[in-house]
């Protein structure tokens, strides 16, 4: 086990480092001067030429990046172009808000797959399926920001229950967080959820359809008991995966959500750099979004082996 | 253990862990109420990016910061004439070239510092000697000096009349104790004299509180929070549901039906903004006079203003709004399509004429007035490709020159010198279209040394007739500013500046 | 003679499939007696193991029409409801499929899926469910049960997983065993010890077995009798002998006759399948008015081959008959004598 985690280990670090060597040039491309942008529409050239040279941003391309490495190694991430703020600290500062709905948005998009898409199957084109088809097929299609104004307004405006955004950290205020976090999870956890309500659907359908299953009918096995151990046991093994790759994803960030419900999450930072071309923050920002990627596929690994019998344990 | 149910808990389990680990993000509001207590809650559209205000550009800094700062002098609330705030009077000598101001004797900043003439240098001499980011609003100014701890001299090189509306039109040349820099971090710590303090700045909110000893005596509120809600309708939700108690972010469609809502107190005024259309001296056919006449000649201003602004906003054929001291009713054209075509004949380029319109998605109103001008233009012969780039894409087209046309404003102008100088004297820092007339660079540079108001202003007039006849700039409105409120708010004025002080306001 | 373990009468089974009504099982009638192992032979399409699904209820309800009686020590499974089916599945009859590497639950231990099947009939104590568990692989020939008991599926070879699958099939005592290709997807060798082991079990336990296959090991070696499917229904049946050594229908004759003799190996140690017929069985949803054979069969000798079916008759009389007074029967107008393609 070490050795293996050893090898993943190195191999995350060279990912990393290609990430952070792609990112940096592909930011040369794009068009864009953060220290026009930071100067706003009037100033002489000679403000510019000293906030340039301030910036670092003058040296060569190879240099920089080179600066850049070396103290990303120290853990040094480097400090925001636009507020001179140490990055690790803003991303530190947004990631509680970030994890919380990220997870809050899986449990809801299980809670809504796992029943749904195993319904779907064990009654195929039935009622319950063709609803729930059209549900998800919904849930994927609707644009995130639309069914957010929309609960926002019935929500927090007409109907008054709930706030209409903003973050309250758990030890603060319990009630406050719970009632903020239930809009944007909402949101978030049904186009996820759609997601996976096919996925399920598609693999309670095919493991229905395996001879284990028929072998513990023919046992007498009550049918609560071959779904629970014998059909879901299987068929939301590959769940594992999909459900990862969706954690990810709001891991990084969900920017239009974040904003429409002002959530002060990794999403609106790594918009705001784009917009500021603050490359440091954006660097660090991707940095650590595929670190985030890298983490849940070591994480998916290592459960597997603990579910799946079938898996070696390295 | 199945697998939907370890994962389920697993999920809920770090939902937990990670929601206790507060980390920093605080948003102190409960539900409604406001912020609790006696606490002004606002609701702006973006996080200030730092807060020292020698450095920063953000508009959503400066609504901070001008609570938190001062300079020596402020614009009137109403006409924007310049007046006193740290400084008492000033006067100018004989020649123009030594401004004396006198500074007020009871000031103290929020560590309880005294305040005298050694901070004003200081805060000055930073921005001019680090080149900060307004360092050109002290382009004519050769030295600042403590004459004595209550009076502070000003040389200039040249006469500047603009002088005071340069130092105190926004809170960018705001006066910090001396060696502020080396002592805090400014772009996270305040140490102003204005009438809050600054308690804290993170992702969810900015809060401020009272400052007791506050020159201008102590604000009625407790305190305020700047929360961030960029989304128009989360943000008026929260005000008509008493989670916030002030919002500026107003979409122009919605105020119509605001102003007749009950729940909400909304109040519209013009603004010294303006926001203008321009076309590339460098890129033929649009050096061409007749042509640049033209397309002033075939846009409907009012068609485009309502279309961008619904009725917020005014049309104008200048840029100083009218209401102004300096404001000038020139307003040649008129809109005629067959005038148009005729000028395009009279030109004698060829068409169609094909014309790329730059504009960026940071102000969406821009790209509504340009799809309106697009279809104005069409019938005369010029197809418009209207452009929409990001803002930074867009700065550095600007930059470059790299553009048929291109559509902006100039926010913040109180002095005619900030509506109309840099734009179009020749190789001005902000003429980007290229425009060039002696004329016109005479009667500027003129006005801008002019000391006596009635002749400035007629310089300027002049000045601008001859920049409306070439179109230099196609000016199209001046857009309200739009702020909406709890009813029963009282001490709160709106200002044309845009600047939102809440020193005097009052909770209901 | 004892009350047979299960008497099947005129089962149908019809399957909605895009294409039709496939009509795949068309009046079979089979008893099994105690104790008796009774073959049933024919080749894929020919219905047999759409047969004993039929009987356990494990048809899929929304496009299987299921009519007939089978009835199980009496009771009628057919018409049984369903909770009382599922109480029959195990202790009533064991079922062994064909395929062990897909049969078990990759997922759970071996030990556990054996516990299941003896907890869903009575017994809930985990521990002497894991003790049954233990006896019953030790009665199917696993070694070091104790310790096989706690692996996986996977860490067993094929054979070792089919006799589990057997342990299961017996976990509850059954009256009936049903081993449908049970050792089709093994090794010759493992064959034979999977072909003994249920041999041995049905003699220690007195169980009926209807054993599907195509493998003539298993109907010469340990059958009683045997029954030849074909179109869905049974077209020739009776003891071992009678129909191996004295095959009356065209099917029987073509599946045994390239082989020299039935109850010999050939010289490499294996034993011999059943040889091949020209052309292919008729699709169910479309079967042939008379016959079901006569599309493909060689012999023809009767007119009312090709629009009459032919019932399933004694094949001659009580005397051509040897065995223990138990029927020869086939279903055909051609009968004994008729040699024109022997």
């Amino acid at each position: 086990m070490g050795g293996y985690l050893l090898r993943r280990v190195g191999q995350a670090a060279v990912v990393l480092v290609g990430v952070s060597v792609v990112v940096f040039g592909l930011l040369q491309l794009v068009p864009g001067d953060p220290i026009r942008l930071a100067l706003g529409t009037r100033f002489s050239q000679e403000t510019y030429d000293a906030l340039l040279e301030r910036s670092g941003l003058d040296q060569p391309v190879l240099q920089q990046y080179v600066t850049w490495a070396g103290n990303a190694l120290t853990g040094d991430l480097g400090v925001s172009f636009r507020s001179g703020e140490p990055v690790t600290q803003l991303v530190l500062e947004r990631l509680p808000a970030t994890l919380t709905l990220a997870f809050a948005s899986i449990l809801v998009a299980l809670l809504i797959a796992v029943p749904l898409g195993t319904l779907s199957a064990l009654r195929p084109r039935s009622v319950v399926d063709r609803g729930a088809t059209v549900l998800s097929q919904f849930g994927i299609s609707v644009p995130d920001f639309w069914m957010a104004i929309v609960l926002i307004l019935i929500f927090a405006g007409t109907l008054g229950w709930l706030p209409s955004g903003g973050y309250v950290p758990l030890t603060e205020d319990p009630l406050g967080w719970l009632q903020r976090l239930i809009l944007p999870a909402i949101v978030t956890g049904v186009v996820s959820g759609s997601v996976i309500t096919r996925f399920v659907r598609s693999s309670v359908l095919e493991v229905l359809g395996q001879d284990h299953v028929r072998t513990a009918q023919a046992k007498g096995m009550a049918t609560r008991q071959v779904l629970g151990w014998h059909v879901l046991r299987n068929a939301l093994l590959p769940l594992v995966t999909v459900t990862g790759v969706q954690l990810a994803y709001l891991l990084s960030g969900v920017v239009v959500v974040e904003i429409v419900f002002a959530w002060p999450g990794l999403g609106q930072l790594a918009l705001q750099s784009v917009q500021a071309r603050d490359y440091p923050v954006l660097q660090g920002a991707v940095l650590l979004f595929a670190l985030v990627f890298l983490v849940i596929n070591l994480v998916v690994d290592l459960l597997y082996s603990v579910i799946d019998p079938r898996i070696a344990r390295r | 253990m199945r697998a939907p149910r370890t994962l389920s808990s697993v999920a809920a389990g770090a939902l937990l862990l990670t929601a206790c680990s507060g980390g920093e993000s605080v948003d102190t509001g409960g539900g409604g109420g406001g912020g609790g207590e006696n606490v002004l809650v606002a609701a702006v559209s973006a996080q200030p990016d730092q807060l020292d205000p020698h450095v920063t550009s953000a508009y959503p800094s400066f609504q901070v910061l001008e609570n938190v700062y001062d300079t020596l002098v402020v614009p009137n609330a109403e006409d924007l004439t310049m007046e006193p705030s740290l400084a008492t009077g000033w006067e100018t000598s004989e020649d123009g070239l030594t401004w004396t101001f006198t500074l007020r004797d009871d000031v103290t900043f929020h560590d309880g510092s005294e305040f005298d003439a050694a901070d004003v240098v200081y805060s000055y001499n930073r921005i001019i000697d680090e080149q900060l980011n307004n360092a050109y609003r002290f382009a004519t100014v050769e030295s600042v000096e403590a004459v004595d701890p209550q009076t502070v001299e000003i040389r200039v090189t040249q006469p500047t009349p603009n002088l005071p509306a340069l130092i105190g039109g926004f809170k960018g040349m705001a006066i910090l104790p001396e060696g502020a820099a080396d002592q805090v971090d400014l772009t996270t710590e305040a140490i102003g004299t204005g009438p809050f303090q600054l308690e804290s700045s993170d992702a969810g909110s900015t809060v401020l509180t009272a400052y007791e000893d506050y020159w201008g005596g102590a604000p009625t509120v407790d305190g305020v929070e700047f929360r961030y809600i960029t989304e128009p309708a989360a943000a008026l939700t929260a005000l008509q549901n008493g989670e916030v108690d002030w919002t500026d972010n107003i979409p122009p469609q919605q105020v119509s039906a605001l102003e007749s809502e009950e729940g909400v107190e909304l109040q519209s005024i013009p603004s010294v903004d303006y926001w203008y259309m321009t076309m590339n001296y460098d890129r033929p056919p649009f050096d061409n006079r007749d042509v640049r006449r033209a397309v002033a000649t075939a846009v409907d201003r009012a068609a485009v203003t309502e279309a961008a602004r619904f009725e917020a906003a005014q049309p104008n054929q200048t840029a100083i709004p009218e209401d102004n001291f300096y404001a000038s009713d020139y307003a040649p054209f008129d809109t005629n399509q067959d005038a148009a075509r005729q000028l395009l004949e009279q030109s004698g380029v060829p068409l169609p004429i094909e014309m790329g319109l730059m504009v960026t998605d940071e102000f969406p109103e821009t790209v509504t007035a340009a799809q309106v001008i697009a279809s104005q233009l069409e019938p005369i012969g010029i197809n418009v490709n209207v452009e929409t780039l990001d803002f930074a894409t867009w700065l550095d087209r600007e930059a470059q020159g790299d553009f048929d046309a291109f559509m902006l404003g100039w926010l913040g102008n109180i002095d005619p010198f900030d509506y109309y100088h840099a734009q179009h004297i020749t190789d001005g820092s902000s003429n980007y279209q290229g425009y060039s007339n002696p004329e016109v660079d005479r009667l500027l540079n003129e006005a801008a040394t002019e000391t006596d108001e009635d002749a400035r202003r007629d310089l300027y007039n002049q000045a601008v007739q001859l920049i409306v006849d070439d179109v230099s700039y196609l000016y199209l409105y001046n857009p309200n500013v739009v702020q909406a409120w709890t009813p029963g708010l009282t001490g709160y004025q709106i200002r044309p500046d845009k600047a939102i002080n809440f020193e005097t306001v009052e909770l209901p | 003679m004892s009350e047979p373990v299960l008497e099947v009468e005129d089962l149908r089974v019809d399957l909605r499939t895009p294409r039709g009504t496939a009509h795949v099982v068309n009046g079979l009638s089979y008893t099994v007696g105690r104790g008796e192992t009774v073959a049933v032979v024919g080749e894929s399409g020919s219905g047999k193991s759409v047969s004993v699904l039929a009987l356990l209820g494990l048809l899929p309800s929304r496009t299987a029409t299921v009519t007939g009686r089978a009835a199980l020590q009496g009771e009628d499974l057919l018409t049984m409801s369903k909770n009382r089916l599922r109480e029959v599945r195990g202790p009533g009859v064991g079922m062994v499929f064909q395929d062990p590497m897909t049969s078990l639950n990759p997922v759970l231990t071996i030990g556990r899926q054996l516990a299941e099947a003896v907890r869903a009939h009575g017994e809930s104590s985990k521990a002497a469910a894991r003790e049954r568990a233990v006896d019953l692989l030790r009665e199917v020939g696993l070694p070091d049960p104790d310790r096989a008991v706690d692996r996986y599926p996977h860490q067993l070879s094929g054979g070792m997983r089919q006799r589990v699958i057997i342990a299961i099939a017996l976990a509850n005592s059954p009256a009936l065993l049903i081993a449908d290709e049970a050792t089709t997807a093994l090794d010759v060798t493992v064959q034979a010890q999977i072909i003994e082991l249920v041999d041995r079990l049905q003699e220690d336990h007195g169980t009926g077995v209807v054993w599907i296959t195509h493998d003539l090991g298993v109907v010469a070696g340990i059958a009683d009798r045997v029954l030849v499917m074909y179109g869905g229904r049974c077209v020739e049946d009776g003891t071992v002998d009678d129909v191996l050594e004295r095959p009356a229908h065209p099917y029987t004759r073509g599946l045994l006759g390239a082989l020299p003799d039935l109850a010999e190996e050939t010289g490499d140690g294996e034993v011999p399948d059943l040889a091949t017929v020209p052309g292919v069985p008729p699709p169910p949803t479309d079967l042939p008015e008379g016959c079901v054979f006569w599309p493909r069969c060689p012999v023809r000798s009767d007119p009312r081959c090709e629009t009459e079916q032919p019932p399933l008759d004694l094949v001659g009389g009580p005397l051509l008959t040897k065995g223990d007074g138990l029927p020869h029967r086939a279903a055909t107008w051609c009968r004994e004598g008729d040699d024109r393609w022997t």
